[in-house]
């Protein structure tokens, strides 16, 4: 128990990343640090390598070059309490289409949640799927699905969120929800990191915004 | 982090029960590698004849190459949904251990064909003629090498899941590995025929097993992490 005191501060570092896609390199030299309470929005044009950047980040995806660091440590080094401290997100929902939106959740909050901190039923309404929530997910609609993949976010403990682009098919009423609650969760000290086309609405979220453009 | 053994068996439980609630959901897939079974052993006395003898000769064969060729058949469901719909990078981006979580799906893939196909071969068995008594070899040698069919499967579902057309590349990939288990499996059951003991076969068929299932679920998860690289 001698390490320094830096490691226990939640802290994501990215040093000098490249990211590559097959042969393509897509950025290179990208540097940028995320502290408790922070917001990072990734902009730019389709193809320019959000997505990749995010699969790096989560580490899902290797980097060509440079590191990320997490509480002063490279993630490939701390895998296992990365993924515990981070949710990812991802354009594909990770739903079951066979299993309804009630036996999605709660197989979320089994295998990745690290402390239950709502109960599954509570989720469902705060998700506003209380109607559906017997029903299979193959019978909801693509912004069902979406809120019913960002509850994955309510189950699970997570400090650092990675979401890649958590608004598309949402309704507007669907989108002031999730960013009531990305705000809630930046106000307990947790950080978020997102992809998104359209601008940040929130004059809350737009206070502790940094923006990446790639 | 405390309870870190219990978290992992209830992982294994949680992913366990949730490929088996899916098998269920999803009928046709769970019926089509047993009617195959069925219907590709029915195919050889049609095809040869019918003369009992003759059958109980090709029985051991065809009952295990059957079998081997219809959990080949079902290989692909352990990870193409979970790849398609996305589930499989949350998996892989779970804290719990990936060589748990492969060892879940496998025993519910292995619940949902191999034990299936088990239970099933006594009846193909009488239809080729075996004698009631030498079932029990059929059955014991099919308990013992399915399990292994299914752990070194995954290993190149893994690999071929991320491809578009990777069933053939499948085949070609675990066909030749499932040899040895065949050899063993398929002379055990005739030796039973013939009266003769069959305890080294079934000791080198469970040597098998306990390798594959020390072995297979690390090369998966490794397998896996490239697949979604």
């Amino acid at each position: 128990m001698t390490q320094p005191k830096e490691d226990n501060v939640a802290e994501l570092v990215v040093h000098n990343l490249q990211g590559a896609r097959g042969d393509r390199v897509l950025f290179s030299d990208l540097s940028f640090r995320l502290r408790p309470a922070e917001f990072l929005h990734i902009t730019g044009p389709n193809g320019s390598g959000k997505t990749t950047l995010l699969r790096i980040v989560c580490g899902l995806l290797s980097p060509e070059r440079g590191e990320i660091r997490w509480r002063g440590r490279d993630i490939r080094k701390v895998p296992t309490q990365y993924r515990m401290e981070s949710t990812y997100v991802g354009h594909r929902d990770g739903l079951k289409a066979e299993l309804t939106a009630l036996e999605n959740l709660d197989i979320a909050a089994r295998l990745y949640g690290g402390g239950i901190n709502h109960s599954l039923d509570d989720c469902i309404r705060v998700l506003g799927l209380r109607q559906c929530q017997d029903l299979m997910v193959a019978q909801l609609s693509a912004g069902q699905r979406r809120r019913l993949a960002l509850g994955r976010l309510l189950v699970k403990n997570a400090i650092l969120w990675i979401l890649d682009e958590p608004f598309t098919a949402i309704d507007d009423q669907g989108r002031d929800v999730v960013e009531a609650h990305l705000i809630s969760h930046l106000e307990q000290g947790g950080m978020v990191v997102l992809t998104s086309h359209q601008p940040v609405s929130h004059p809350r979220l737009r206070e502790c915004c940094i923006t990446v453009s790639l | 982090m405390e309870n870190t053994e219990s978290s992992v068996y209830s992982a294994f439980i949680a992913i366990f029960r949730r490929d088996l609630k899916l098998a269920l959901r999803r009928r046709a897939e769970l019926i089509n590698p047993l009617a195959f079974f069925v219907i590709v052993v029915s195919l050889f006395p049609l095809g040869l004849s019918a003369d009992p003898p003759t059958l109980l000769r090709i029985a051991p064969g065809v009952l295990w190459i059957s079998a081997l060729l219809a959990t080949l058949l079902s290989l692909e469901s352990i990870f193409r949904s979970d790849y398609e719909d996305g589930s499989l990078e949350q998996l892989a981006l779970s804290h719990h251990p990936l060589p748990v979580i492969v060892m879940g799906k496998v025993a519910a893939h292995w619940c949902t064909t191999g034990l299936l196909l088990t239970l099933l071969s006594p009846a193909l068995g009488v239809s080729l003629a075996m004698p009631m008594d030498k079932l029990g070899a059929l059955v014991l040698t099919l308990i013992v090498g399915t399990p292994t069919l299914s752990l070194i499967g995954s290993i190149g579902v893994a690999l071929t899941v991320g491809l578009r057309r990777g069933g053939i590349l499948l085949a070609l990939l675990i066909l030749p590995l499932y040899i040895p288990i065949l050899i063993f499996g398929a002379s055990a059951v005739d030796m039973a025929i013939a009266d003769l003991e069959v305890a080294g076969q079934l000791y080198l068929l469970t040597a098998m097993l306990v390798l594959s299932l020390t072995l297979a679920p690390f090369a998966t998860a490794i397998a896996l992490r490239v697949t979604l690289e």
